[in-house]
């Protein structure tokens, strides 16, 4: 008498195994997808700059090392290295008149936006980059990502890519900031953001570029961003180099910061809540 | 959703039709374009700041571009002029592709939020209704950007232009913007089977639009052939680019684009299983 029973909540359970695992595996599809997207992606780039290299080897800026480098590493931790990578929820947050909740929380807002994004970031680069890598890594020499030329290298590379994290979040808290004053934050959004891919090195390492336009960046924080630990990998700024970058990512970091933090608190006097 | 005979009712009128429906389904489809641009005019000025915005970001592809051949004067043996015609041309497909066929692009929240659910009940043929229903006129940025461009090249290019390189030209742009399309009608009929956007998509139509800045023949042999066979990218651009610019007499590079008419055949096919087996997503 029991045993239809039982056979039949044996079905339920081999059911809902079934289902788990197709739902799983429709992820695992999609997480492979991203990664080979990313992939092919990078191996076309790669290509690219191949076929410049051998159009004309005395005009490369870069070894084919150092490049192969450049873009595994931008490839893995693109969550991490561009403006674009934005907190909607925030915006969302300003339209709705969620943000009077906020304020009222006992702790600094410019702070707890920031806090997140990195944490967001952090969250999203962790998925993509280690697998990238670990396949990056195998491939043949001259395509493959190295592993960092020196300890030196390596140390500094860490130490950047951290620096580089809080100054690309310092910079889109203009972005969140600026929204605060418009109720259409596309305007903001579109302005401080439409160029930041090309002059942060993003679409060409800053190396390819003019030498008067790589001076000229050389005064914005754009050049402080991604480019110094996707070319500190790989040695390609030289060693006596590496302390005044380092630095010099820290001053604007410190410099966006705090007109960052100063601007908000102008911005929240004067501040009219949306929504209700 | 699941009845067997609805998704094949709606899938079949497409074909065998008048040619008065016909006409008056291209009238309907006039009409939509005509709402969908008067209704995103409304909101003005987020209008010209979202148009801006795509002029802004192709513009970095465009420097990136500029700045690489400035420095290297010439790839795979293609001056800059010649790389930039390119770059116009496939810009210029893929945001009228874009414009037109953005309905497909986002077909993942369509599915999502049971607005394709309400398509299929409707009267009207469901692809009409896919491509009416979302025009985006801001990704006429980026079309502008690439007639300017455009512009710029095509005197310097070395070409004699006669009617026939017109011609060849036109075909090219048509043939491209066709292909995209495909593209993100095959996208979407993938999305039948995995509901959430396959990313891998992305690097046929965004890489697409962001590799095709070059000739295709600069990423090697194999990207060439798979370009070719595969997804015939190449048929629209590299081939035609050859007899355009001089570097080949063969009328069939010059035809090339109208191979990729074959194209339409897996982009159907896949459209069409995906609806047969489309059983809603619940929601």
């Amino acid at each position: 008498m029991s045993s239809p029973d039982r056979t039949g909540s044996l079905a339920v359970y081999r059911q809902i195994f079934r289902i788990r695992l197709a739902g799983g595996l429709q992820y695992r599809v999609a997480a492979l997808a991203g990664l080979a997207t990313q992939f092919a992606w990078g191996f076309m780039k790669l290509l690219m700059y191949r076929a410049f290299l051998e159009a004309n080897p005395a005009a490369f800026p870069m070894t084919p090392a150092a490049i192969a480098a450049y873009v595994w590493l931008q490839q893995g931790l693109l969550m991490l290295l561009f403006p674009w990578f934005l907190d909607h929820q925030i915006f969302a947050g300003i339209r709705s008149g969620q943000l009077a909740v906020e304020l009222l929380r006992p702790w600094d807002l410019y702070t707890s936006w920031f806090v997140a994004n990195i944490g967001r970031r952090l969250a999203a680069t962790v998925l993509r980059a280690l697998p990238l890598f670990a396949v990056a890594v195998c491939l043949p020499p001259g395509w493959r990502l190295g592993p960092p030329v020196s300890a030196v290298a390596g140390l500094s590379f860490a130490f950047s890519l951290i620096l580089t994290l809080l100054l690309v979040t310092a910079f889109t808290m203009f972005v969140y900031i600026a929204s605060l004053r418009a109720l259409s934050p596309l305007g903001a959004r579109t302005l401080l953001l439409g160029f930041s891919d090309f002059l942060t090195g993003g679409i060409i390492p800053i190396p390819f570029m003019s030498p008067g336009l790589q001076r000229l960046l050389g005064l914005t924080p754009f050049a402080s961003m991604q480019d110094v630990p996707l070319r500190l990998w790989s040695g390609d700024i030289p060693l006596a180099e590496i302390p005044v970058t380092l630095a010099r990512q820290a001053f604007w970091l410190v410099v966006l910061v705090a007109l960052g933090w100063l601007w908000m608190r102008r911005a929240l006097r004067a501040i009219v809540l949306q929504g209700g | 959703m699941s009845e067997p005979g609805q998704p094949s009712r709606t899938s079949s009128p497409v074909h065998s039709r008048a040619s008065s429906r016909g006409f008056s389904r291209l009238r309907l489809y006039g009409h939509a374009v005509a709402i969908q641009l008067a209704s995103q005019l409304e909101y003005r000025s987020s209008f010209w700041l979202m148009l801006l915005g795509q002029v802004l970001t192709s513009f970095g592809a465009l420097l990136g571009v500029w700045f690489m051949m400035e420095r290297f004067h010439s790839v795979a043996g293609f001056t800059q002029a010649d790389v930039l015609l390119c770059f116009a041309s496939v810009l210029m497909a893929f945001s009228l592709a874009e414009t037109f066929f953005r309905g497909f692009d986002q077909f993942p929240a369509l599915l999502a939020d049971g607005r394709f659910d309400r398509m299929l009940l409707r009267p009207a043929p469901l692809i009409l209704q896919v491509l009416t229903g979302t025009i985006e006129f801001t990704r006429f940025g980026r079309l502008v950007q690439g007639f300017i461009v455009f512009c710029w090249a095509l005197p310097r290019v070395a070409v004699v232009w006669t009617p026939g390189h017109v011609a060849v030209l036109a075909l090219m742009l048509l043939m491209n913007t066709f292909v995209f399309a495909c593209l993100f009608v095959l996208y979407a009929g993938i999305c039948f089977f995995t509901i959430e956007g396959l990313e891998f998509m992305n690097i046929f139509t965004d890489g697409g639009r962001e590799f095709g800045a070059y000739p295709y023949a600069i990423y090697g042999k194999r990207v060439l052939q798979i370009l070719t066979c595969l997804v015939p990218l190449a048929l629209v651009q590299y081939y035609p680019l050859l007899w355009l610019t001089g570097r080949s007499t063969s009328i069939l590079h010059a035809l090339a684009p109208l191979g990729a008419l074959f194209f339409i055949l897996p982009t159907a096919l896949v459209w069409r299983l995906g609806l047969r087996r489309y059983r809603s997503t619940g929601s």
